[in-house]
């Protein structure tokens, strides 16, 4: 015989059925707002944005913005006594080749060029920002004298260093893997951006001319 | 035209996709499982208070009122939990309550340091979420489940059967979504995006030390709109019995293309893990059935007596 339900158990079921839809139909209609039009209603719903994306993040702009460039992460040592004794290592290079090496397991290595391409990012986006605020003050000069101001500031800019002081400890566990010394040596560190040539050059690419500096360090020790 | 109470009752009867959502639990555990065993070299980079690596504590943790700091000087314990976890959801024991405890634990994880995700740890999370409500435990357990009462069966089957719609109908936005994305951006428009991400060497296995990758632009524009399209039409057609092995199979060669050109690993084996709740429980368990009459053939070392 099927167990019969009391009438109090029975409702409580049709309540409950009826919040579970309500709390469904609640989920994709804020899941829905947040995917397509994020930025409108995350400035209308900040608290439970914060707690959507707490919980269910969701970004589906998978391969959506192809990038032009490559990017080139040279950490320069040389010996503080003979400078002229200097060793060049592209970081980038380095992880990516670690990163091919031990696909398709390379979640370790994976990890660790995601998290150095944000840090790249990160020094980035400093640089406009800074680019951005001396055309501002100093209009009129050339692109050239922006970006040489912008990496100035910040160098100068000693309260935000945290991406530059992570690109340099990811640097030293670097040279220890590869079996370097980091005593009696001073580093310097560039960013460049080596562009893809474009799928039908108008003109033939000179050399060095595909290339933009982003940032780089003075020598200091390492 | 569509009945609210008709649907529900529909929804309160069975567990749909039974069986395939059991066999999903195991491969998303296994996937978790594979993920953490081969991050583990590098976890006192990520996590750990004592890394070189310094990033901003998550404002998710301290919100719900957990200490960054202790979470990240015990982050071997956060591991651990997590793998306790995954191997009790493999087996279905605890059930629903260790599915739950398992996404929570592993959204702890995430937040330690969420830097690194990408969009396969966004899709695996989501996954764990709406399993954590759903029924996967008709298959492919230690201990079968007795049934509860009436009452409470069919509320458990609606919030199963309405968390598998839930995956179905994310896998489905995700696609459309980044098939919208691509179309407003120029490069997929003028089709040369997929030349340069053949020239990225973050991604491309052809592009390694920076080497340039040459391609017929017709190849490029064909790969591109092919993609934006399929992406585009991904949840209009797959709901047609007709459509539905086409734009899986386009779908399945996409993925395959970025598996083995991309090197982007972890995303493509998640969702496409996913595929099989577009068919029907019978279809997936007279596939299974097939299948293991294979294999039962395939290593039968001796002749019956």
């Amino acid at each position: 015989m099927k167990p019969t339900e009391a009438s109090s158990n029975r409702l409580a079921y049709k309540w409950l059925t009826w919040c579970i839809v309500l709390a469904f139909g609640y989920y994709w209609i804020i899941t829905l707002g947040l995917v397509i039009f994020g930025n409108q209603v995350s400035s209308a719903i900040p608290g439970q944005t914060f707690i959507f994306r707490s919980f269910a993040r969701q970004n589906w702009r998978m391969f959506a913005f192809a990038k032009v460039y490559n990017r080139q992460m040279l950490f320069i040592t040389r010996d503080i006594a003979n400078p002229s004794q200097s060793d060049t290592t592209d970081l980038v290079q380095y992880l990516l080749t670690e990163k091919r090496a031990y696909a398709p397991f390379n979640n370790e290595e994976d990890a660790t060029e995601k998290i150095l391409y944000l840090l790249m990012n990160d020094v980035e986006v400093r640089v406009h920002s800074h680019e951005k605020k001396i055309k501002d003050t100093l209009p009129g000069k050339t692109a050239a004298f922006y970006k040489e101001q912008a990496i100035e500031a910040v160098k100068a800019d000693t309260a935000h260093q945290q991406d530059i002081n992570n690109i340099l400890g990811y640097a030293r566990t670097a040279m220890q893997q590869m079996k370097r010394s980091a005593a009696g040596k001073e580093y310097q560190l560039i960013i460049k951006h080596i562009y893809i040539p474009p799928s039908k050059p108008a003109l033939p690419v000179t050399p060095g001319a595909n290339e933009e500096i982003l940032f780089i360090s003075n020598y200091k020790p390492l | 035209m569509f009945n609210l109470q008709q649907t529900l009752w529909r929804l309160q009867q069975k567990t749909e996709k039974a069986y395939y959502l059991a066999v999903l639990r195991v491969l998303v555990s296994v996937w978790f499982i594979k993920e953490l065993l081969f991050r583990w070299p590098v976890f006192d980079f990520l996590y750990d208070n004592q890394s070189s690596l310094k990033i901003n504590p998550s404002q998710t943790l301290a919100a719900v009122g957990l200490d960054v700091f202790f979470l990240r000087d015990h982050y071997m314990l956060v591991v651990g939990t997590c793998l306790l976890l995954l191997v009790l959801n493999i087996f279905g024991i605890g059930r629903n309550i260790v599915s739950l405890l398992l996404y929570l634990s592993m959204t702890v994880l995430y937040h330690l340091n969420p830097k690194f995700a990408n969009s396969g740890d966004e899709m695996s999370m989501l996954l764990l979420l709406y399993l954590s409500f759903a029924n996967t435990f008709s298959h492919l357990v230690l201990f079968r489940r007795k049934p509860f009462s009436p009452g409470k069966e069919k509320v458990y089957n609606l919030l199963s059967n309405l968390a598998t719609c839930s995956i179905i109908a994310n896998l489905c936005l995700s696609y459309f979504v980044a098939g919208a994305s691509k179309i407003s951006q120029s490069y997929w428009q003028d089709g040369t995006a997929i030349y340069y991400f053949i020239n990225d060497d973050r991604y491309s296995l052809f592009a390694a030390g920076g080497k340039h990758v040459a391609m017929p632009m017709s190849l490029s524009f064909i790969i591109g709109y092919g993609t934006v399209i399929l992406e585009l039409l991904f949840p209009f057609l797959v709901f047609y019995k007709r459509t539905r092995p086409i734009v899986l199979g386009l779908c399945l060669l996409m993925h395959i293309g970025i598996y083995s050109f991309l090197m982007v690993y972890g995303m493509t084996i998640i969702f496409v893990m996913q595929y099989g709740l577009f068919y029907s429980n019978e279809e997936v368990v007279t596939t299974a059935e097939k299948i293991k009459a294979y294999l039962k053939k395939l290593f039968r070392f001796a002749p019956k007596q």
